[in-house]
């Protein structure tokens, strides 16, 4: 009962911490990268010389930059600006220490516009491929994020996740009352989207496996309770309206379920929810407080944080055979777990020292590594590709956003221009 | 209101006896227990923390037994997380020890087991072939001085080595365990020279599939995956044993 007061006591703590100004638009500091980073060049990629409306080369240097593998090349030292490969003098390239050049054209096809661009090798001179993508005049950036993703793959062998987008929460006071919003941007914090504005808490965004819609929980009713909310048309509807707490919702890797924690019948448990029979399953009993469920890739189990042993340790949870098995064991604060797309790699909060950081566990070897050193870590989110992971911190008394690659090589820190931000929630595509 | 004090004071009764006998893990599945609608009663004029609260009162009991069986569990949990590694230990101590017999029972120079991931089943780098006396008396008095496990005198002899035979049957693989040592150490940059030496000047040699490995290790260290991935893309494309640890590798980082 004291546990559980406390973290409700810690919850509240949390949305009182909140209080600063918001509108979040990034800029990005990149505070470590790689010591030995790859040299790219962008040629600028233009309509026969004619910028676009937005800068393609820009936005795919941007993004290479931002993986902390690349350094791209300042275009004010580029000796030429080809836009195909024939056009290519490889001297003028090796002359700037290039070790890839991206070139590239934009085509308009009838109020479409259609880029063909090639990857060249600078030291072999080889030509690694040449792709055509194409869209909209208001899909310049997607098609600037799938050249980027194209671009990476080939030279990283890991696919890129530059088009994907990140869900977040903001808070900032307006009129003398706090002010609620739940955003969506692209992976790079341009396209800011709002989808809900509320007066009252917005908490615990997640995506769909299709990346349609969202799950989050909005005290809105008075009490926490789940919403579905559809990202294209806005629509969206209530699933969960229970006495005590409706929380921490996670969408099944097939679409078909939500992993949610209700405490409806005394004290937190987690259910799933069949979003077509609309039946909800509770799959632990406990008196401790189970929460915070998430599904392994497969579909087939939930890890979930819970202080049964006596401490806030991760467990894994079996659904059909109803096993519970605990994860981790070093130290007496593990929580709010996430599996890199591997199922391998646990990813959580870990106290260490008295201070809260991102780690990962490899589940194999038991191996744990700490991948954060800023201040009041929490709420790890990892890419698609496995590569990143994002995750909410203070700097000075403001909620931030930062990155950092499952490696720890590489970290960034998202300052939103005003305000807190909160919570994010990386896109599964 | 009724079934709920029931429910505790049967589960009262019963505690005491799953408490002995019973595993802890079980206690949680067994009751029903809903304790929103019954208020702890906290003494008014004393802080509750401190003193105990009247006898009987089974709430209060009843938070007691909780937090006691989850310190339980919770030994349980790591108990058992214990036993589970000590015994993959032993079994790891028991390969080790059977390779190091069999080594020795097949007269080969025993395996080494001084690199950290037991990667180096590869170490039979005694050379059958005896070329000038000096020149081998040299490499293998610094070899010994590492099997024994005194990098510092090996390192300061391989180097010594490489001074006095800069082109002699022994040099590349002087370069290669100044590497390992190196690596062992932790010592990334002078490590990748001492491999990227045998990868690129002596790519013919027995231990150049080896260096490609643990170039491509280095590398993965240093954090540039993209040059580790070549590296082991390379190791891994051959059918010898580097080839099979470079292929691991290659799955378990990448």
């Amino acid at each position: 009962m004291r546990r559980k007061q406390g973290l409700l006591i810690s919850l509240s703590m949390i949305l009182l911490l909140w209080l600063s100004p918001a509108v979040a638009e990034f800029t990005i500091e990149i505070t470590q990268g790689m010591d030995n980073p790859t040299r790219i060049a962008i040629s600028p990629i233009t309509q026969g010389g004619r910028a676009l409306s937005e800068d393609v080369s820009n936005i795919v240097s941007a993004d290479l930059e931002r993986s902390g593998l690349f350094s791209s090349i300042p275009r004010q030292n580029m000796l030429s600006f080809p836009a195909t490969l024939k056009d290519v003098y490889l001297r003028d390239w090796r002359i700037l220490g290039a070790e890839y050049l991206v070139v590239g054209e934009v085509i308009d096809r009838g109020g479409r516009y259609q880029i063909t661009f090639s990857l060249q090798e600078v030291t072999g001179g080889r030509n690694v491929f040449t792709k055509v993508v194409d869209g909209t005049p208001a899909q310049i950036r997607d098609m600037s994020h799938h050249i980027s993703d194209q671009v990476y793959e080939a030279i990283t062998g890991i696919p890129g996740a530059f088009s994907t987008r990140v869900a977040y929460v903001t808070a900032y006071p307006l009129n003398g009352r706090m002010n609620f919003r739940l955003m969506v941007s692209d992976a790079d914090g341009f396209r800011e989207r709002m989808l809900l504005e509320s007066k009252q808490p917005i908490m615990s965004p997640a995506w769909s496996p299709d990346a349609r819609e969202l799950v989050y929980v909005s005290f809105e009713t008075g009490r926490p309770a789940i919403f579905r909310q559809q990202l294209a048309s806005g629509t969206r509807e209530q699933l969960t309206n229970f006495r005590g707490l409706n929380g921490a919702p996670s969408w099944s890797p097939d679409g078909r379920k939500l992993a949610l924690v209700l405490s409806k019948d005394g004290n937190p448990e987690i259910y799933t929810y069949d979003l077509t029979t609309r039946q909800f399953t509770r799959v632990t009993s406990h008196f401790a407080i189970d929460t915070e469920p998430n599904w392994t890739p497969d579909g087939k189990s939930l890890i979930f944080t819970s202080d049964r042993g006596g401490t806030p340790q991760i467990y894994k949870l079996a659904i059909a055979s109803g096993r519970v098995e605990r994860l981790t064991f070093a130290g007496s604060y593990n929580a709010r777990p996430r599996l890199a797309p591997d199922g391998r790699t646990l990813v959580m909060v870990h106290r260490d020292n008295g201070s809260f950081h991102i780690a990962t566990q490899d589940l194999v070897t038991g191996d744990l590594r700490v991948l954060t050193q800023t201040y009041l870590d929490e709420s790890p989110t990892v890419a698609p590709n496995g590569a990143m992971l994002l995750y909410a911190t203070k700097q000075g008394d403001k909620g931030v956003l930062a990155a950092v690659s499952l490696d720890a090589g590489v970290k960034f820190l998202l300052p939103a221009r005003f305000g807190d931000v909160r919570e994010p929630a990386w896109s599964p595509k | 209101m009724r079934a709920t004090i029931a429910g505790i004071l049967l589960f009262t009764f019963l505690l005491p006896t799953l408490h002995a006998a019973a595993p802890v893990s079980e206690i949680g599945s067994a009751p029903t227990y809903t304790p929103s609608p019954i208020p702890v009663p906290v003494p008014v004029m004393t802080p509750p923390q401190q003193s105990a609260p009247p006898a009987g009162d089974a709430h209060y009991q009843m938070q007691m037994l909780e937090d006691e069986v989850r310190t339980l569990r919770g030994m349980v949990e790591e108990l058992n997380n214990e036993v589970r590694q000590l015994k993959a230990r032993q079994l790891e101590d028991y390969m080790d020890l059977d390779r190091r017999v069999s080594g020795l029972v097949s007269g080969g120079a025993p395996a080494s087991s001084s690199s950290p991931q037991g990667v180096d089943q590869t170490s039979s780098a005694v050379e059958p072939v005896t070329p000038a006396g000096d020149e081998t008396a040299h490499y293998t008095n610094a070899y010994n001085q590492l099997k024994a496990g005194k990098t510092a005198e090996a390192t300061a002899l391989f180097k010594e080595h490489i001074a006095l035979y800069p082109s002699g049957a022994y040099t590349a693989n002087a370069h290669y365990w100044l590497g390992e040592i190196y690596l062992l150490q932790n010592k990334l940059e002078p490590a990748r020279q001492a491999f990227s030496t045998i990868v690129n000047s002596y790519p013919a040699h027995r231990k150049a599939a080896d260096a490609t490995f643990k170039l491509g290790q280095v590398y993965h260290m240093m954090g540039d995956n993209v040059k580790a991935k070549a590296m082991l893309e390379k190791a891994a494309a051959g059918n010898d044993n580097a080839a099979k640890l470079a292929q691991r590798f290659l799955q378990q980082n990448f």
